[in-house]
């Protein structure tokens, strides 16, 4: 009787948090599976590629090779080789392919120059692969006889380097969206007596505060712990610092204001569970835009996050100037300056709800 | 609920239905009504609280103090009507029903932290006479998060205080506290009402505080049923306005 009198409180439990249940039991895991659809394939077929036109190519023979791409890349083109190097730098593209003007020569010998990042390390192979297609669709595709060379940029990196920023942008994401709710959840009883001395913004600012000057210990432990195991990884950089300083307080102002419009509900805190992982699925992490399909490459470019990611990774890992990244810097600026209008927003709500 | 009339059927030298006629540095309420969503918490209220005086706001549980209070501490604005605080730098301290205070601070962090909002803090002095007084000291330096329910009542009761605030606004502040602690607070809180400040202490339990008291408002239903002086039995005062 004792299992059943407890089993029936459960129950009573479960119908007073209906919101905590649906989120924890229907919107999480559906989200999960939901999730998936954007993970189509392992085979590259949607990457990004830019095409440079060399000395002598007409268009068609731009257009052939691009015909030949398609099965494993999305091509974008570019003016000169320069310009798909910062594209490569920005990884608005993954691979740079310099096409000559011969490959409509039938009697000639093309040699099509294919470019990587040494940067993206996890790309490597896949790029590997992504050579031996492209030459044997390029020369199917045109009289000429085509040959491939790979070309790569960038200093030799190490998966482990590769996967310092990964981290460090993964424990900003929970810190600032799962633990900055908690911690802040934590002291709710006690926000009704500080809004007797001071106002919620202000509470809610002094966090802000804290905590982003507190990212400075992990990163320091980082940029330690990545010289101790004697890692070729930049993790102090003006360029670094501010765009985890630019992320934290975007995504603690999405997390608070969750947390604020859901009136410090535990839900809240399953929520921003359920947005963490989205941003781990959909920011391009460790794989590029567009590797596992069109739909994940699309809602990546979207995301803020993804900037973050990849303005991250380029500081800690490229040997590029901070000013190739100054339009997504400025992306992450007004997104972090409408995250805190929405966060002000739900605290408004929060406090006419009294 | 009852209606205008009742407040001055029962012996109201003040309060009325139009705004108090308190003076320069009262605290009043004035035609208040709370609602929320399809509760109305107080309807159409008008109270004042003056200075010096020792205010017990009584009634049953769920007749709307804990609501007045906390439009008084500014935690909630009147659905209609006004506040008015006649001095705009009198400040107001508020013990809480269930208490409030960072669970990982100590009594004596908790104390600090909140005396350090204030502008013009009192000195030092004056936390060691609230941790005296209130009998925190032996908990002084202890989490509190690991308090008993007492001592809990006693750090919020001393962070309502910490500020020495113009208008002392208590919640049921003698709930769990033992007896001894009961009766050297209810002394302080006598004597902290001498300089011109406010005492207003919100309760079921008139009993507690019938020695104090210099002026009785009686809520029932979001509705003054009584605003006045205490009759000297005032237990037998607040059940016959219950009736």
């Amino acid at each position: 009787m004792d299992l059943l009198a407890l089993l029936r409180k459960e129950s009573i439990t479960v119908r007073r948090n209906l919101g905590l249940i649906l989120v924890l039991l229907v919107l999480l895991p559906g989200g999960l599976v939901a999730g998936t659809a954007v993970f189509e394939q392992t085979i590259p077929r949607d990457v990004p590629v830019g095409v440079v036109a060399e000395e002598g190519t007409t268009e068609d023979d731009i257009a052939i090779a691009e015909a030949g791409m398609v099965a494993f890349a999305t091509p974008v083109e570019y003016e000169s080789a320069a310009d798909a190097r910062e594209g490569l730098q920005r990884e608005e593209v993954y691979l740079a392919v310099h096409v000559p003007g011969d490959v409509l020569n039938e009697s000639g010998e093309a040699n099509v120059t294919i470019v990587s990042d040494r940067a993206f390390v996890p790309f490597e192979e896949p790029v590997n692969e992504s050579v031996g297609v492209a030459e044997s669709e390029i020369d199917g595709l045109v009289p000429a006889d085509v040959t491939v060379d790979h070309e790569q940029v960038g200093a030799e990196r190490s998966l482990s380097e590769f996967l310092v920023p990964t981290g460090l942008f993964a424990f900003v994401t929970l810190y600032a969206l799962v633990f900055l709710p908690y911690q802040v959840r934590s002291e709710r009883l006690v926000l009704d007596r500080l809004q007797t001395e001071s106002r919620l913004d202000t509470v809610v600012a002094s966090k802000l505060l804290f905590y982003g000057a507190a990212l400075a210990i992990p990163a320091a432990v980082v940029a330690a712990m990545a010289y101790w195991f004697g890692y070729d990884v930049t993790v102090l950089s003006p360029l670094s610092v501010a765009v985890f300083g630019l992320t934290f307080v975007y995504l603690a102002a999405v997390g608070l204001a969750v947390l604020f419009a859901l009136g410090l509900r535990q839900t809240a805190l399953f929520v921003n569970l359920g947005l963490a992982l989205a941003v781990f699925g959909l920011s391009s992490l460790v794989y590029p835009t567009g590797f596992f399909s069109s739909a994940q490459g699309t809602i990546s470019r979207a995301l803020p996050t993804y900037y973050s990611v990849v303005t991250t990774r380029s500081a800690m890992l490229r040997d590029a100037p901070a000013s190739l990244y100054a339009d997504y810097l400025w992306w992450l600026v007004a997104t972090t300056l409408a995250s805190l209008v929405v966060l002000k927003l739900a605290l408004a709500v929060y406090e006419r709800r009294r | 609920m009852t209606d205008a009339d009742s407040t001055h059927d029962a012996g109201s030298d003040s309060a009325s239905r139009d705004a108090p006629d308190g003076d320069d540095s009262s605290l009043a309420l004035v035609d208040v009504t709370k609602r929320y969503g399809e509760t109305t918490a107080l309807e159409d209220l008008s109270l004042e609280f003056r200075p010096g005086t020792f205010h017990g706001l009584i009634g049953p549980n769920g007749s709307g103090k804990t609501t007045l209070f906390a439009l008084l501490a500014g935690l909630t604005q009147p659905t209609s009507g006004r506040i008015e605080r006649a001095d705009a730098t009198a400040d107001v301290g508020y013990s809480f029903q269930e208490p409030r205070f960072y669970p990982s601070l100590t009594v004596r962090e908790n104390l600090e932290i909140f005396r350090g909002f204030v502008d013009d803090p009192p000195p030092d002095a004056w936390t060691e006479t609230l941790l005296e007084e209130l009998r925190l000291e032996p908990a002084a330096d202890r989490r509190a998060d690991e308090l008993s329910g007492g001592f809990r009542k006693k750090l919020d009761l001393g962070l309502a205080l910490i500020k020495r605030p113009q208008y002392l606004l208590l919640d049921e502040p003698l709930a769990d506290v033992d007896d001894y602690s009961r009766r050297r607070i209810t002394s302080f809180l006598d004597s902290y009402r001498e300089a011109d400040r406010t005492v207003v202490v919100s309760t079921h339990n008139v009993a507690a505080f019938a020695d104090q008291l210099d002026r009785l408002s009686v809520v029932v239903d979001g509705d003054l049923r009584y605003d006045g002086p205490p009759a000297e039995d005032v237990v037998s005062q607040y059940r016959t306005l219950l009736e």
